[in-house]
């Protein structure tokens, strides 16, 4: 299918503030201790989450997508430990220059300020939306609870706050809806809950962790379609998780490509459609059904698998499965995450020869 | 209830049966519910409702439909894992017999448990974690007798390496193995005995599109060498276009429509087809579908569905009939089944990608 140059851009939002940073994620470390090895899960991730946009994290399984996103809310438990970084957070409710910036890392973990940071400004979505909702409470006395743990309202107030956010993300009968236990909603509605609950505290960050992964395409959609027009009208902005490339040119701006704990690409959802730059990421859309050259009725794969967390290969980590492997060069040194076409960035020595 | 599920131009006669493989004719599955505290009262709930289809030998027949629709119900009736209600299941035998399966005790359908087997959707939780590969790959030829201990060895190894893993895997336990590697241990079990219809719930879903990408191409390899027919149960309408000949839409135990992929996907003639196609994420980020979504609600309860046709209260262009009259299954092309009243009226539109 040729790639249409008159491309309308329909993946600009309107833009009231120039960009603001509400999160600044830099030189991320968080490691695993087992008995195989340090499985260095996240590796050096640095990178921004600007106010009313989504930045989309893709990769395959095991990549470290979810200890990225659990460890921005100190959420990582041992084995795991959290070994650098920074995770800037500015609250622009504050004010706007004013704005003061915290480091979520160096909260004291367990203390009420991180507490008043997760599920208050920043909420996390999962793909499993029981791990949300506990099953022996109603859906409607668990969100009375959250809201009433970051608003000091009533129990009415906070009552009819949960029914209209019931409301608001298509939930059917909400007043009604609100007295079911989880157990009796379906898969769709338990997530049309989950995102009540993580959006009646009006975060200014969510964190979606593979939201619609396991959903019927059909309630995929619906999903997807809630949380942009959510996003449209509260200008929070999403960190969006997924290994589905096709979720990702529907709902992000812009896309960390990561392998084995490490950033390869990061780039808008346009150029990195429109222009793959990684070898790594090149691969992930040509495996993507509908999409590659398909021969004698076989699909593109990439060779071999991901390797093992706590052996990575030295040099470039994807060399063993490249197709543009450079041998002396890529098995030797490690690329760096370099500016290859305007803001695009990748780390491969095709577009910067290792010394 | 309106609806006798309808038997479509092919013939239950076995003799009809050229070069299908399978022909399954009316099938249905009603399971018993109780519910209510205090009046006990059952109803049914037609998980399956009158589904007919066919296969020819050494072709996919994939079926589609979101979760709730019955896939999984069909394909358990099929292996017989789960009894049908009603219908019959024609299988042609290596021999070139034909038996109804549906009609077969579980002690008469031994023999024909060989020839027909089955992939779980889960590869997580689908292997023993207590056995060895090893094990798990030659428990159908230890329960059929087949071979001694050397010669299962060397089945086994044989089949290890059809799958792409290495025979010295035999001797390790399933949690040693990713789900792309556990999904070829089940694929290897699934052919130890040479079936001829192997039964596939979803058995790609949970893997990484690159690890499901490699599971595909194996199973397409194994049918082009060994001519296997498969029934390939799957929710990614990408995936069933690429691998089945044939495809089956279903909805609520029903058939919607009936078609080759790729007929199926530019061109539906279901309302149901067309919703499931505009639901999938686009490819290209200029190609958004964000603001164009058509499929509201949910798929009903089988125990207590809509009058008429199942999909009127989701569907954008239900009239006062289609609230009344159940839909039957008719073939509007040779080969092309639907169950919409307003087929001929509608231009509904499918997708190039
Ligand atoms: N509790 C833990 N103990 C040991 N290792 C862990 C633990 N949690 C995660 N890891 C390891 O960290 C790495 C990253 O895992 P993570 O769950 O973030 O992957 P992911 O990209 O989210 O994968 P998926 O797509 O399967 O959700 C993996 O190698 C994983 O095995
Ligand atoms: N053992 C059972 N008892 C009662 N209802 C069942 C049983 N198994 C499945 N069902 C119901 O039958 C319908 C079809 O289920 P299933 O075949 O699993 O659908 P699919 O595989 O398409 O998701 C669902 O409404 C399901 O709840
Ligand atoms: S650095 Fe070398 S091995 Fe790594 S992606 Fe680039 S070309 Fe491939
Ligand atoms: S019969 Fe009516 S309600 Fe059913 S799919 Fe056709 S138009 Fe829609
Ligand atoms: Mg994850
Ligand atoms: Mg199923």
């Amino acid at each position: 299918m040729p790639k249409t140059s008159k491309v309308e851009d329909k993946t600009n939002k309107s833009d009231k503030h120039p960009e603001r940073q509400v999160l600044e994620i830099r030189d991320l470390h968080t490691q695993f201790s087992t008995h195989d090895g340090v499985v260095k899960a996240v590796d050096g991730v640095s990178f921004d989450v600007i106010e009313g946009k989504t930045v989309g994290i893709v990769g395959e399984s095991g990549c470290g997508k979810s200890v990225l996103a659990r460890s921005v809310l100190q959420l990582i438990e041992h084995p795991g430990q959290i070994v650098g970084g920074k995770v800037l957070y500015r609250d622009y409710a504050e004010g706007e220059e004013a704005a003061s910036q915290n480091d979520i890392l160096a909260l004291p973990s367990g203390g009420s300020e991180i507490r008043s940071i997760r599920g208050g400004h920043i909420s996390m979505i999962f793909q499993e939306p029981m791990s949300s909702f506990s099953p022996v409470h109603t859906i409607g006395n668990q969100m009375v609870e959250a809201l009433r743990l970051h608003k000091p309202i009533s129990k009415v107030e906070a009552n009819e706050q949960a029914v209209d956010w019931l409301h608001r993300v298509g939930m059917p009968n909400p007043s009604e809806r609100i007295r079911a236990y989880p157990h009796e909603l379906s898969g769709g509605q338990l997530q049309r809950a989950m995102i009540a609950l993580a959006l009646s505290t009006n975060p200014s960050v969510l964190i979606a962790d593979e939201p619609t992964t396991g959903l019927d395409v059909t309630t995929q959609a619906q999903i997807l379609e809630l949380l942009g027009s959510l996003q449209e009208e509260q200008g929070m902005a999403m960190m969006f998780i997924t290994h589905d490339l096709g979720v990702i040119a529907e709902i992000a701006d812009d896309v960390l490509v990561m392998y084995l704990g490490r950033v390869v690409e990061e780039a808008s959802v346009t150029q990195l459609f429109q222009s793959p730059q990684h070898p790594y990421t090149k691969a992930l859309f040509t495996s993507m059904p509908g999409t590659g050259e398909i021969e004698d009725n076989r699909l593109p794969t990439i060779k071999g698998s991901v390797p093992e967390p706590h052996s990575r290969p030295a040099g470039c980590f994807f060399h063993p499965r490249c197709d543009s492997f450079m041998s002396g060069t890529c098995d030797i040194a490690e690329p760096e995450l370099l500016a290859v076409n305007g803001q695009q960035k990748a780390s491969c020595f095709l577009y910067s020869e290792g010394e | 209830m309106t609806s006798e599920s309808v038997p479509i131009t092919q013939s239950p006669d076995p003799n009809d049966m050229d070069d299908d493989v399978l022909n399954v004719v009316g099938l249905k599955k009603y399971f018993p519910v109780t519910r209510g505290f205090i009046r006990r009262h059952t109803s049914m709930v037609r998980a399956v409702d009158g589904l007919t289809f066919s296969i020819k030998s050494g072709e996919t027949l994939g079926i589609v439909g979101e979760s709730g629709c019955g896939k999984t119900t069909a394909s358990r009736c099929i292996v017989r894992s789960l009894e049908p209600t009603e219908g019959q299941i024609w299988f042609r035998t290596a021999a070139g017999d034909v038996v109804d399966l549906a009609k077969l005790s579980q002690s008469q359908m031994r023999p024909f448990r060989r020839d027909i087997q089955f992939i779980f959707q889960d590869p997580y939780t689908s292997l023993n974690p207590r056995m060895t590969i090893f094990e798990i790959i030659a428990e159908p030829l230890v329960v059929n007798n087949v071979g001694n201990r050397r010669e299962q060895e060397d089945r086994v190894s044989s089949l290890l390496r059809r799958v792409g893993l290495a025979p010295e895997y035999m001797k390790r336990y399933p949690h040693a193995f990713s789900g792309g590697q556990r999904q070829r241990i089940g694929i290897a079990r699934a052919l130890a005995l040479n079936p001829r219809l192997i039964v596939a719930d979803e058995p790609v879903s949970a893997l990484d599109v690159s690890v499901q990408a490699q599971v595909l191409n194996l199973m397409a390899d194994l049918q082009s060498d060994l001519g296997i027919a498969y029934v390939f149960v799957a929710h990614d309408l990408r995936v069933v276009r690429h691998i089945c000949h044939r495809v089956v839409v279903m909805y609520v135990g029903r058939v919607a429509e009936i078609g080759n992929p790729d007929d199926l996907f530019r061109a539906p003639k279901h309302p149901y087809t067309e919703a499931l196609i505009s639901s999938l994420p686009a490819i290209e980020p200029s190609k958004r579908k964000r603001g164009t979504m058509s499929l509201s609600g949910e798929v009903p309860n089988p125990a207590n569905p809509p009058s008429g046709c199942f999909f009127h209260p989701r569907c954008p262009y239900a009239v006062e009939k289609c609230r009344v009259e159940a839909p039957e299954v008719r073939e509007i092309e040779p080969g092309r089944f639907t169950s919409c009243h307003r087929t001929e009226e509608l231009e509904l539109v499918g997708s190039d990608d």
